[in-house]
């Protein structure tokens, strides 16, 4: 009995070996992936806290709709977080197939984590996309590194972030624009400068930022952090804020949880500068009414941490067909410039402007941009996000010394 | 079938679509918190989650905090809710607070908690009235009110979420006692009035509400998004750090975070044990007191300052929640402004599509209300005469569980069960939060019931079932009302749950407003949270008119009914 059941695995085995080449084949053929994905519902999950985005999707929904009878629904969530939990859920539940998730927005330790645990496809399918080759991944490489994590094809890009300083400029002349700069800042206004409490991405970012800035030699944040001496590498970040901390908000006993609490600080005029993952985010904000039209955006002289973020297919998606097809729709040259349009949405393109034709470049040229943000020569300047192991160390690094208030 | 196999049948099947969830998600926050978790690689038992869990810089003061904040919002609820009863009841001040509760009770938590933020702090609405033209300043001073690290701003804001609660069944509670001829007792016994009400009525009163209290402990001990805005977060309550590590990028955190889950269950419990411990020393104090015979007539005056400060944090919920009206219509509104300078309707704009998520929420709340109820009534049925029966004690289960770890042992379930997604594993999953609420509402006002309405009906030739339906019910159906209502407020509060079980198929009020509010802007901060109040609060109207309109007339038949 024992027996044959081993043998029926064998030959599913070397019958899956066969097959192998057949299926990635297929994969390329994305004509036979337009005809299975015809009919498919597609669930997105995405975070919902912004309408624009929202009415964006609504808009990418019709479009596959009208083109590729697809239904895609938006899936509002709060945080990643809580999707990944589902699939790992249904995962630990065996569910390989079927499963409630088809397509989500991630990037970073999330998806670290996903490829870890194997919950993404298996297959590398992204750079089979139609649409990929608008990109060029030379002249962009965070969209096959995410976060110094090879995407090995297992997420699509999407859009393009980078950490950005938001102030009023009807009260704060010269922003600082670096580190140093900051700290004499804040000792100079105490009480009017926090960041958000790690472990909060754009929290632990600004640390990462800060780190970027102060060590002599980058090169071991670029590698796992088991390979580094931890305590030295980072000397210079602790003692920054050791510096600065008790001239923070509140004196350093408490911080916002999360970005857009700071925002709001930056709004009601309790702090003076505002932290963002996105150049348009300020613009945005004002549009809303929620910041002054005064305020305005920065970057720090030596650049700003950036990093791009992606559309990824969970390992037991019910239609992976019909989210790839989204995915190629949403890196398009037609949906990249509607969502590069600050009106819409206001996120900056993945598409490399040599690869597109001449039409195109000029609709991307001629976008709107916010009123607070920056051009993308003044965004020149990136910073390249460290290895995705730095996050958690540094987050504990930070807890030890300051998560008690003390 | 006979009888008494049917009946088992029917004990057996309750008990297991209340147990099994519950038992579920026990096993999935126990295994990993043993290291066992075999889609993230544990699959060997190890202490790694606990010693992980326990250096967690600062446990000791957020265990602290989170006992501190919880029993002291639970006794100062229960304080409060007794100085306004002994104080106002009976006067228009009482009826007022009266009706003033039931609709807070229908304001999601982190809508209070946004609104005393709002209110209190240096850019706040207070700071906000008397600037610049008192304060002299133009921009927010840096001296701060909250958030504070000894937790006394989560303490008010839950005060103002609980003390609603308390107060109404308090209310319940007190209209099947002979309150009146009590008092009289005690006047006649040369006690002041309010003496009397310390002395004989409240004691009463308190026997009935001590599992609503236990409820009120476990909420204020498992709470996220209040402390979240309102602090300390350094370090946060034992929720929030549960929390942070399952919504934590880096998966293996999720160990560590069932361990600290597993450690706020047992926290729970001993937060119940000293409570225990403070009902027998109060015991021992009243009856002290009462022995003594002494008769000052001073105690008014201790409690009417009670009673007015307790009002504060029931006044600021409120203020909180007209803040959030004015929020959501306003186009901006930076300090000093006192009130928004331009009015805008643009943050509404989108509540048409919220039109399928609000009609979702109806259907669930309202079939879920329906189905605790009568899981309720099935259960006293089924169990009468046996009151420490297991499936008594079940029912209770539920609201043991913090929230954040119950999900994902119950999201396991649901997947093998393949509900996941379904209307059934929704409905079934916010009946499940429901009945404890459900249970505490309808119990006592079923023990209290005048049974000789029923020897009558019988005496009349009435059949069990006629007896039933025509009696039993109709004479529960003010707390049946209000437990409708407030099992429709628990399904508006529930996010989490709601997000596993729809598995992004179903999508309610709840699920939009949260994300929506996740933007961080206060302007949709103020439509989600009105839009997470309107169906409760539609429902609480319906029901009172229902129930002013078809037992108004009857006297004696408010017993546990909606003011």
């Amino acid at each position: 009995m024992t027996n044959r059941f081993a043998f029926t695995l064998r030959i599913i085995v070397i019958l899956g070996y066969l097959l192998m080449p057949l299926q990635i084949a297929k994969a390329g053929d994305f004509e036979e992936t337009l005809a299975t994905a015809r009919g498919q519902t597609v669930y997105f999950n995405a975070w919902g806290g912004d309408d624009k985005i929202n009415d964006y999707i609504e808009w990418a929904g019709d479009e596959l709709k009208s083109r590729h009878g697809i239904t895609l629904v938006h899936v509002k969530l709060a945080d990643t977080a809580a999707a990944v939990g589902r699939i790992l859920a249904e995962k630990s539940a065996g569910r390989t197939s079927g499963g409630s998730v088809d397509l989500l927005w991630v990037n970073g330790e999330n998806f670290a984590a996903m490829k870890r645990h194997g919950l993404l496809q298996a297959e590398a399918w992204a750079e089979s996309l139609p649409s990929w080759r608008f990109t060029d991944a030379a002249a962009l490489p965070a969209i096959r590194l995410d976060f110094a994590e090879p995407t090995d094809g297992r997420e699509s890009p999407w859009g393009r972030a980078q950490l950005v300083f938001a102030y009023d400029s009807a009260r704060t002349e010269t922003p600082p624009r670096s580190a140093a700069a900051l700290a004499e800042f804040i000792t100079a206004n105490p009480g009017r400068f926090t960041y958000p409490q790690p472990p909060d991405f754009v929290g632990l970012s600004f640390l990462k930022q800060i780190l970027l800035e102060t060590v002599a030699d980058t090169a071991p944040l670029y590698r796992p952090v088991e390979e580094a001496d931890f305590d030295a590498v980072t000397a210079p970040l602790w003692d920054w804020l050791a510096a600065t901390t008790p001239n923070l908000w509140r004196g350093g006993k408490a911080y916002p949880f999360n970005y857009p609490t700071l925002r709001q600080l930056l709004g009601d005029g309790e702090v003076d500068i505002a932290i963002a993952f996105n150049p348009s985010d300020a613009s945005a904000a004002i549009s809303r009414g929620e910041l002054p039209a005064s305020v305005r955006t920065y970057i720090h002289d030596g650049g700003t941490l950036a990093n791009v973020h992606f559309l990824a297919i969970p390992m037991n998606a019910n239609a992976p067909e019909g989210a790839r097809v989204v995915a190629d729709f949403m890196l398009s040259p037609e949906a990249q410039i509607r969502k590069a349009d600050a009106h819409l949405w206001g996120d900056p393109t993945v598409l490399a402007m040599h690869r597109l034709d001449a039409a195109d470049r000029k609709a991307f040229e001629a976008l709107p941009r916010g009123v607070a943000t920056l051009s993308e020569a003044e965004l020149g300047s990136t910073l390249a996000e460290p290895h995705p192991s730095w996050m958690s160390a540094l987050e504990t690094g930070w807890r030890q010394r300051y998560g008690t208030g003390e | 079938m006979p009888v008494g196999s049917q009946q088992l049948a029917a004990r057996g099947i309750l008990f297991i679509l209340i147990t099994l969830p519950v038992a579920a998600s026990l096993i999935g926050v126990f295994l990993p918190a043993i290291g066992i978790f075999p889609a993230l690689g544990g699959t060997r038992p190890s202490l790694e989650p606990f010693r992980e869990a326990l250096a967690a810089p600062g446990l000791a003061r957020s265990v602290m905090l989170t006992l501190t904040t919880a029993l002291a919002a639970t006794a100062l609820s229960l304080l409060g809710s007794f100085a306004i009863l002994a104080m106002a009841h009976g006067t228009r001040a009482g009826r007022w607070a009266g009706r003033l509760c039931g609709p807070i009770i229908a304001v999601p938590p982190s809508a209070v908690a946004i609104g005393i933020l709002f209110l209190l702090t240096p850019s706040g609405w207070l700071m906000r009235l008397v600037s610049p033209w008192l304060t002299g300043f133009d921009r927010p001073p840096t001296f701060a009110l909250v958030p504070d690290p000894h937790g006394l701003a989560l303490t008010f804001a839950l005060l103002g979420k609980e003390m609603p609660f308390v107060f109404l069944v308090s209310l319940a509670a007190l209209a099947t006692l002979p309150a009146a001829r009590l008092l009289q007792t005690g006047r006649s016994l040369g006690y002041a009035r309010v003496e009397s009400w310390i002395y004989l009525v409240l004691p009463l009163v308190y026997r009935q509400i001590r599992l609503p209290l236990a409820a009120v402990m476990i909420f204020a001990l498992s709470v996220v998004d209040m402390p979240r805005l309102l602090g300390p977060t350094l370090p946060p309550p034992l929720a929030v750090l549960a929390v942070e590590g399952f919504e934590h990028a880096d998966l293996a955190r999720r160990f560590p975070a069932t361990v600290t889950a597993c450690l706020q269950l047992v926290i729970a419990l001993f937060a119940l044990g000293i409570w225990r411990g403070g009902e027998f020393l109060t015991s021992a104090l009243l009856s002290a007191l009462r022995r003594s015979g002494r008769r000052t007539g001073r105690a008014g005056m201790i409690l009417r300052p009670v009673a007015i400060l307790a009002a504060l944090p029931l006044l600021a919920a409120v203020a909180g929640l007209v803040a959030a009206a004015i929020w959501s219509l306003s186009a901006s509104w930076f300090f000093p402004a006192a009130f928004p300078p331009a009015l805008s309707l643009k943050s509404w704009g989108r509540i048409d599509s919220l039109v399928p998520a609000l009609a979702s929420s109806l259907v669930i709340a309202m079939a879920a209300s329906v189905l605790a109820v009568a899981a309720v009534l099935a259960v006293i049925s089924l169990t009468r005469g046996d009151s420490r029966s297991l499936l008594r004690v079940s029912i209770y289960a539920p609201l043991l569980i913090p929230q954040v770890s119950f999900v994902l042992g119950l999201q396991m379930v649901l997947t093998v069960l393949w509900l996941d997604g379904t209307w059934l594993a929704m409905i079934w999953i916010h009946a499940l939060f429901i009945t404890p609420f459900a249970w505490l509402i309808i119990a006592p006002a079923e023990a209290s019931l005048d049974r000789r309405h029923i020897a009558v009906a019988a005496s009349l030739g009435a059949g069990p079932s006629r007896r039933y339906l025509r009696v039993v019910l109709p004479m529960l159906s003010p707390a049946i009302a209000t437990a409708l209502f407030v099992g429709v407020a628990v399904s508006a509060s529930l996010y989490l749950p709601s997000l596993f079980a729809g598995g992004g198929r179903i999508t309610t009020v709840t699920l939009e407003a949260v994300a929506l509010a996740s933007g961080g802007s206060r302007q949709m901060a103020g439509v989600a949270a009105m839009l997470q109040l309107v169906i409760p609060l539609v429902v609480f109207m319906l029901l009172r008119t229902w129930q002013t309109h078809r037992y108004g007339r009857f006297a004696g038949m408010r017993a546990g009914g909606l003011q």
